[in-house]
C-alpha cells in the first residue's frame, strides 16, 4: 500500500513529510509580493518531491526518510491518489497528471472546498456517471 | 462480474539469447503476465508503446514480473507510456532487483495554440543532454509552434538521476 504522512507547522510553515511509493502532493506557490487570492502562472505548480521509499508492508526492515519543505502564505497543497489522474474523461481521454495540474494552475486562487470542486468536475470522474457522497 | 474490453495482450518473440516481448491493452486485476526465465536468454526488451493502461493492480502484476526473472540479465524498456513512466518514478520497487535500460520514452507536451497536449517520444540521451534534466524543446506537429512541457521536469525525469 502507498501512503504519504506529512506534518505542518502553521506558525512556521515547516513541513516534514514521508513517501511510501505514494503520488507526491502538488504545491502551488503564491509569487512575492502576490496577493494570495491572485490568479497564478501555470510554472507555479511544483510538487513535493524526493525519490519515494517502499511501499507499505513490503519489509519490515524499511527504512523511511522524512524530508522537510517550507511554505510561505499563500500557497496552496493538493494531496491526491491516482484514483483522481486515473480518471478519463465522456471520449475516454485520460485526466492525468497534466491535468490536474493544469487545472490545479487555474484554480489555486481559490478556497480549499471549490478547489476539490473544479478539480473532480474537471476531471472527468462525474461525467462517467459517478457521484461523490 | 466486471471485465476489461481491453485486456492485456503479451507479444513474445525469441531472436538467440534475447526474449522481446510486446505489451499491447490494460495492465491491471484481470492481467496474466509471465515470460520465459528459461536458461539461454540473457537479455529481455519490453515494447509498452501500445500499453494504454496500467492501474495501482497492474503495478504489482508488472513488479511480479519482474522479480521472476533472474538478476545478471540485460533488461530494456522501449516506448514507455506516461503512465509506466510515472510508475518508474513513484514505486522504489517497480523494476525488482534490476538494473533496466531505459530506450525511449514518451513524455507530456501542450501546444497553447491547439489548446491540447501531445505525447512526444523522447530519448534519455535527448534530455541529458540539456544538462539539467530539462525537457528538450519540440514544435507541435500540428501548428508546428513551439509546446511547453505540460508536467513537472523534476517530478517526471526523476527515473533518469542515478
Amino acid at each position: 500500500m502507498s501512503f504519504h504522512v506529512l506534518q505542518i507547522n502553521s506558525q512556521s510553515g515547516l513541513c516534514r513529510y514521508a513517501n511510501a511509493s505514494h503520488e507526491a502532493p502538488l504545491i502551488s506557490r503564491c509569487g512575492v509580493d502576490q496577493d494570495v487570492g491572485a490568479e497564478r502562472e501555470r510554472d507555479s505548480i511544483d510538487c513535493i518531491l524526493q525519490k519515494p521509499d517502499a511501499t507499505l508492508g513490503l519489509s519490515v526492515d524499511t527504512v523511511y526518510a522524512d524530508y522537510e519543505v517550507q511554505f510561505k502564505r499563500g500557497d496552496k497543497i493538493v494531496l491526491y491518489t491516482d484514483g483522481i489522474t486515473e480518471c478519463q474523461n465522456a471520449e475516454g481521454k485520460d485526466f492525468g497528471d497534466s491535468g490536474l495540474m493544469r487545472i490545479f494552475a487555474k484554480v489555486a486562487h481559490y478556497d480549499a472546498a471549490n478547489i476539490c470542486k473544479a478539480i473532480v468536475e474537471k476531471s472527468g470522474f462525474l461525467s462517467r456517471g459517478n457521484t461523490i457522497s | 462480474m466486471t471485465t476489461d474490453t481491453n485486456q492485456l495482450k503479451v507479444h513474445k518473440k525469441r531472436q538467440g539469447s534475447q526474449l522481446f516481448v510486446r505489451l499491447s491493452g490494460h495492465l491491471n486485476e484481470f492481467s496474466k503476465l509471465e515470460v520465459e526465465v528459461e536458461p539461454g536468454i540473457d537479455a529481455y526488451c519490453f515494447d509498452l508503446e501500445e500499453l494504454d493502461q496500467i492501474n495501482s493492480v497492474g503495478v504489482q502484476v508488472w513488479a511480479k514480473m519482474m522479480t521472476s526473472i533472474p538478476s545478471g540479465k540485460q533488461m530494456e524498456v522501449q516506448r514507455c507510456g506516461l503512465r509506466f513512466v510515472n510508475n518508474m518514478n513513484l514505486y522504489a520497487n517497480f523494476m525488482g532487483f534490476h538494473s533496466v535500460t531505459v530506450g525511449s520514452f514518451y513524455a507530456p507536451y501542450y501546444c497553447e495554440a491547439c489548446d491540447d497536449s501531445r505525447r512526444i517520444l523522447l530519448t534519455p540521451e535527448e534530455v541529458r543532454a540539456t544538462g539539467s534534466l530539462v525537457p528538450p524543446k519540440k514544435n507541435c506537429s500540428g501548428c508546428n509552434k513551439l509546446l511547453s512541457f505540460d508536467g513537472v521536469p523534476a517530478k517526471y525525469f526523476m527515473f533518469m538521476k542515478a
